[in-house]
């Protein structure tokens, strides 16, 4: 399918100023309209004809939903953008992980326009920033009408392309937890070049007392058909002493769990492949910083 | 972070004033403004958007095509098929003079008809009121196929019982040969053997602003195009197309978005005359990314088999090639970009005996054209990497090995072109290691490796072409000047250039220069912007003209003076007599007297390259080129032998280009030059499989941007002893041509492994680690 370079089919467009406004847009075309955050991937889908939605409800005129706010934890506004995400020292010092995420966005025009909503709720099994804040337990919640719910971000994908979200609800905001003391993260990612989405991508957070893993979580974006977290590569370490063998051991079993696919960014032999170079090294540089 | 230097031989910018210096181009600021109109900038009132409809399979036949819905669509206003096109197939010349033979002359098929030979190749055209409608339209028309065998690999589509791409013709293109001496001779005198076997990919061009142009019929009749292109003589072809005399057609071209080759054959220029002839309405018509990608021309993929032979101490006794370009489904440029490569193949050595045998051929693939370098930097990647196999066979060290076979002014080529100007690889390969020798550590478990690769291009046509540029310069009343060629400016400075040759020889700031170009009907034709040619070639044409208007202003002072015109030099806006007398005239002063005596304040000059005829192809003899730019490529990089990524360091480029007639224009030029090499090198591959491009965009198909560009040392060498205006030689096409091979070369460097194929991906690094771990 070619991009037409122009969004070839007509719909209507309509910007709400505050959260109930653009709920009640959603309400008065049921089953006809979608929301639109940063547009990055939603107007490309449109041009490539893939998606033909008959209402656009823009969001990026409600303020409301940019924020990031300390609260036990981290509460982040679902049309907070990738940009903002990097400039925050705070993220960079405590997600750690989230931080380079954000940093590995492309470029920055895509930064400046993408939300950190827009890019889970795409649900690309690449998006950037799924493997960090899965790993660090984050919580979406979602609205819909004046019904909400708060779900695991673990648990909110279903699927390539797929999630939990249906298509009058809206993603308003991710909340992550504190982190406990002594935790590191790192996010690592290879594309082919600095403007690409990722072949692979790791986020680890590790706990740490002092030579022990306490706890630790690893999860792989582009390498199946939804982020993917390593459950049995984390048990390997989890209450261990944290030892070479044993992260080479936790690494090889992440090669072990994924199921990339071959496609035009690489091929499933090297993404099983750098999958256990890239854990290795983020385990090691996360506990590093955990201290 | 950029860096550069300049070696000056005998002092070449003695006495010149605007010559040589780093001044801004005359369009910098309009351009970083945002205020050029580029083709697609530009709109008319009632003007109409044209589409085109693609065959959607690489070989099929066109049982039937039904346009009666899309003719009925409302706000549709033109439905073109093959049937509708006066003349839809011509045997071209591609802007020849003459016809030369030897299979350089293709078919031009303006639509599909009956068969289509390519996924993209363009079947029907549509105008409509708007461009959705446009797009609405090509959705209504229905086209009735019935797929057909394809011959997608050129080895296989030279075998006899390959299905024919073109009806009534064979596969193979051309076939030809350089021989110099006995190769088995050479290889029996050989210590040292290497034998490869080298692939390039298919690549696009990319260049931001695709195809794209606005066609309308002017007060007085004639089909005038405004259009992004490297080549307004198409307006012939154009004629052609509509049968109309050639006088009824009119091409401007715009400033180009980025040309690199892919803007030299024909692209909107028909289509936009057939609508417009047929509406009687404006049209304007841009291609989309993936329809560019898609449909239009790609560098020549190459099958390339070396083998070279040395003593040991490393002179080069002997070298065999066979070369097999893949020309995609029609003909266009790939007998030219074959005999590039043919001159080019063995390099700028010195090797007793040569057999070199080249073959394009057609395929079902997307056709291949010009790219910039035609055919140099293929053939580049391969002698270079056989240079540095020699080099670790016999323990040389790689730039010693080039060192001692580097060619020189007074030596011959393979062909028997005897290389009659400076040869400056020398000088650039000791500057590129002197800059090499400050290397970055290692960071982490990376490991880094140097390498350097070097390179020789033409620039200006093959001497058969008989190629001629013509330029005029006028001054005015007010001592303000006026160029008028027909140069392309597709961002190489090609316009600025001749601004800054027209001041130096008439002593006038570049402020009170003014230049139109790229008009058929206005501006006298000076040839394609492609070849590296338009310094050579315009530039020679407006020293030319300059001079001839200086002759006239100076012979005229010199009696208003009683002066000895010798004695006399024009200087800010001046004439000055050059031993302090202190006697002089204002220029306008001189101008005036000029008019009232009726004297020409003008010339239009004729520059003519050298023209050679050649008796026949198969085999290639003699003086093909005017002249070669050579330069030596450096590069550092690091790899992380874990997951094969490559980082590139430092990139260094050092040429001889004979005079900088703008240092800021030409490091401008190496440097682009580079970065578009490095991504030849490292990420760009148009993938087509069994005719189907797999990589339609930017998402797939991925370039370098500003976050992967290394650090880049530019380093001049001014021999002053090029072909064209003041001794300058061209670099637009040259600074691609040895990166590649310098990056796989580094590469080498760092991990002891070679990688045959471009591009030089992780994927291919981390499986010929693991082969050799496996061994």
């Amino acid at each position: 399918m070619v991009n037409s370079h122009i969004l070839p089919h007509e719909f209507e467009f309509v910007e709400p100023h505050t959260l109930e406004e653009a709920l009640t847009c959603m309400a008065a075309y049921p089953g006809k309209a979608q929301f639109m955050a940063g547009g990055t991937d939603l107007l490309v889908q449109m041009k490539m004809g893939r998606v033909r939605p008959e209402v656009i409800v823009g969001l990026s005129k409600i303020p409301a939903l940019r924020y990031l706010i300390l609260d036990q934890g981290l509460r982040i506004g679902a049309l907070t953008t990738f940009r903002q995400i990097e400039r925050s020292e705070l993220i960079q010092r405590r997600y750690t992980a989230l931080y380079e995420a954000a940093m590995a966005v492309t470029s920055i025009q895509i930064k400046t326009m993408g939300t950190l909503g827009g890019n889970l709720c795409h649900g690309s099994p690449a998006a950037d920033s799924a493997p960090p804040l899965i790993a660090f337990g984050a919580e979406v919640k979602m609205i819909n009408g004046d019904r909400e719910r708060v779900v695991p971000l673990e648990t909110f994908f279903a699927g390539a392309g797929q999630t939990l979200l249906t298509q009058e609800e809206l993603m308003v905001e991710i909340r992550v937890p504190e982190p406990r003391a002594n935790t590191g993260s790192a996010f690592m990612k290879l594309g082919r070049v600095s403007a690409d989405l990722a072949k692979v991508s790791v986020a680890v957070v590790i706990e740490r007392e002092q030579d022990i893993c306490r706890d630790c979580k690893i999860v792989l974006g582009a390498v199946a058909e939804m982020p993917l977290r390593t459950k049995e590569a984390e048990l390997i370490l989890r209450g261990k002493i944290f030892k070479e063998d044993l992260v080479e051991e936790a690494s090889l079993r992440v090669s072990e769990e994924v199921r990339p696919i071959d496609d035009s960014r690489s091929t499933s032999w090297y993404r099983k492949e750098v999958s256990r170079i890239l854990v290795r090294d983020a385990l090691n540089l996360a506990w590093e910083r955990a201290v | 972070m950029t860096r550069g230097s300049v070696e000056n031989f005998e002092s070449p910018a003695k006495g010149l004033k605007i010559i040589g210096k780093p001044i801004p181009r005359h369009d910098a600021w309009e351009k970083a403004l945002g205020l050029t109109a580029y083709a697609a900038d530009f709109s008319l009132p009632g003007m109409l958007h044209g589409k085109v409809l693609r065959s959607q399979y690489p070989s099929a036949k066109i049982l039937s095509i039904d346009t009666s819905k899309a003719d009925r669509l409302s706000g549709v206003r033109a439905v073109i098929t093959a049937k509708d096109v006066p003349r839809n197939e011509s045997v071209t010349r591609f802007g020849q003079t003459h016809t030369v033979g030897g299979g350089f002359e293709g078919l031009y098929r303006v639509l599909a008809d009956k068969k289509v030979h390519y996924l993209g190749e363009a079947v029907a055209l549509v105008a409509a009121e708007t461009e959705e409608i446009a797009k609405k339209t090509l959705e209504l028309i229905q086209v009735e196929y019935e797929p057909l065998p394809g011959v997608f690999d050129p080895i296989e589509a030279m075998k006899p019982d390959a299905p024919p791409v073109q009806e009534g013709r064979p596969n193979i293109i051309t076939h030809y040969e350089v021989v110099k001496g006995d190769v088995e001779q050479g290889f029996a005198d050989a210590e040292v053997i290497v034998e490869n076997t080298y692939r390039v990919p298919f690549v696009d061009h990319a260049y931001l602003e695709p195809e794209s142009g606005v066609g309308w019929i002017d007060e007085s009749g004639v089909i005038t195009i405004r259009v992004s292109t490297q080549v307004i003589e198409h307006f012939r072809g154009v004629a052609d197309v509509l049968n109309l005399p050639h006088n009824r057609v009119r091409v401007m071209g715009t400033y180009v978005g980025g040309g690199f080759g892919g803007k030299e054959d024909i692209t909107v220029e028909a289509f936009l005359a057939l609508l417009t002839f047929k509406t009687g309405r404006p049209v304007k018509l841009t291609y989309t990314r993936e329809e560019s990608i898609l449909s239009h021309s790609k560098r020549h993929p190459y099958v390339m088999s070396y083998k070279t032979g040395a003593k040991k101490d490393g002179r080069l006794t002997a070298l065999k090639a066979q070369l097999v370009s893949d020309a995609g489904a029609y003909v266009y440029l790939s007998p030219w970009v074959l005999l590039y490569s043919m001159v080019d193949a063995a390099g700028p050595y010195r090797i007793p005996h040569v057999k070199v045998d080249g073959y394009t051929v057609l395929t079902n693939n997307t056709f291949t054209s010009a790219n910039r370098g035609f055919g140099a930097p293929q053939v580049c990647f391969a002698y270079e990497s056989q240079m540095d196999e020699l080099a670790a066979q016999t323990g040389l060290a790689p730039h010693h090995v080039r060192m001692i076979n580097y060619l020189e002014k007074g030596e011959a080529l393979a062909t028997g072109q005897v290389l009659d100007h400076h040869v400056g690889l020398k000088e650039a390969t000791e500057k590129v290691l002197d800059a090499l020798r400050e290397g970055s550590p290692a960071a982490g478990k990376m490991k880094t490796g140097k390498g350097i690769a070097s390179g020789m291009t033409s620039y200006g046509r093959m001497v058969f072409l008989h190629d001629t540029s013509r330029s005029h310069v006028s001054i005015e009343m007010d001592g303000s000047v006026t160029i008028r060629a027909g140069v392309q400016d597709i961002g190489g400075g090609q316009a600025s250039s001749l601004c800054q040759i027209t001041a130096e020889v008439l002593g006038v700031p570049l402020e009170d220069i003014k230049i139109y170009i790229a008009d058929t009907a206005l501006t006298p034709l000076a040839g394609t912007t492609t070849a590296t040619r338009q310094l050579y070639m315009s530039g020679n044409a407006t020293l030319i003209a300059a001079r001839e208007v200086r002759k006239v202003l100076i012979k005229k002072a010199g009696e208003i003076l009683g002066i000895d015109p010798v004695k006399l030099d024009l200087a800010d806006r001046e004439v000055i007599d050059k031993e302090g007398t202190g006697k002089g005239l204002s220029l306008k002063e001189v101008v005036r007297a000029c008019a009232s005596d009726g004297l020409p304040l003008y010339h239009v000059a004729l520059f003519k390259a050298p023209f050679r005829n050649v008796a026949q192809f198969e085999r290639i003899e003699g003086q093909v080129f005017p002249d070669f730019t050579f330069g030596t490529h450096g590069a550092q990089v690091a790899i992380d032998e874990e997951t094969g990524q490559i980082h590139v360091l430092k990139l260094i480029s050092s040429f001889d280009v004979g005079r900088a007639i703008n240092r800021l224009s030409v490091e401008g030029q190496i440097e682009g030059g580079a970065i578009y090499a490095m991504g030849y090198a490292l990420t760009e591959e148009v993938v087509l499989d069994k005719g189907v491009t797999r990589t339609p965009s930017f998402s797939e198909y991925l370039l370098p941007t500003s976050m992967d560009v290394p650090e880049l040392t530019t380093l001049l060498i001014e021999s002053g002893d090029g072909v064209g205006p003041f001794g300058a030689k061209g670099v637009g096409e040259p600074s691609v041509c040895s990166v590649a091979p310098a990056i796989a070369n580094a590469v080498y460097d760092a991990i002891g492994v070679r990688i045959y194929d471009l591009p030089l991906t992780p994927e291919k690094i981390v499986k010929a680690l693991k082969k050799v771990k496996d061994r």
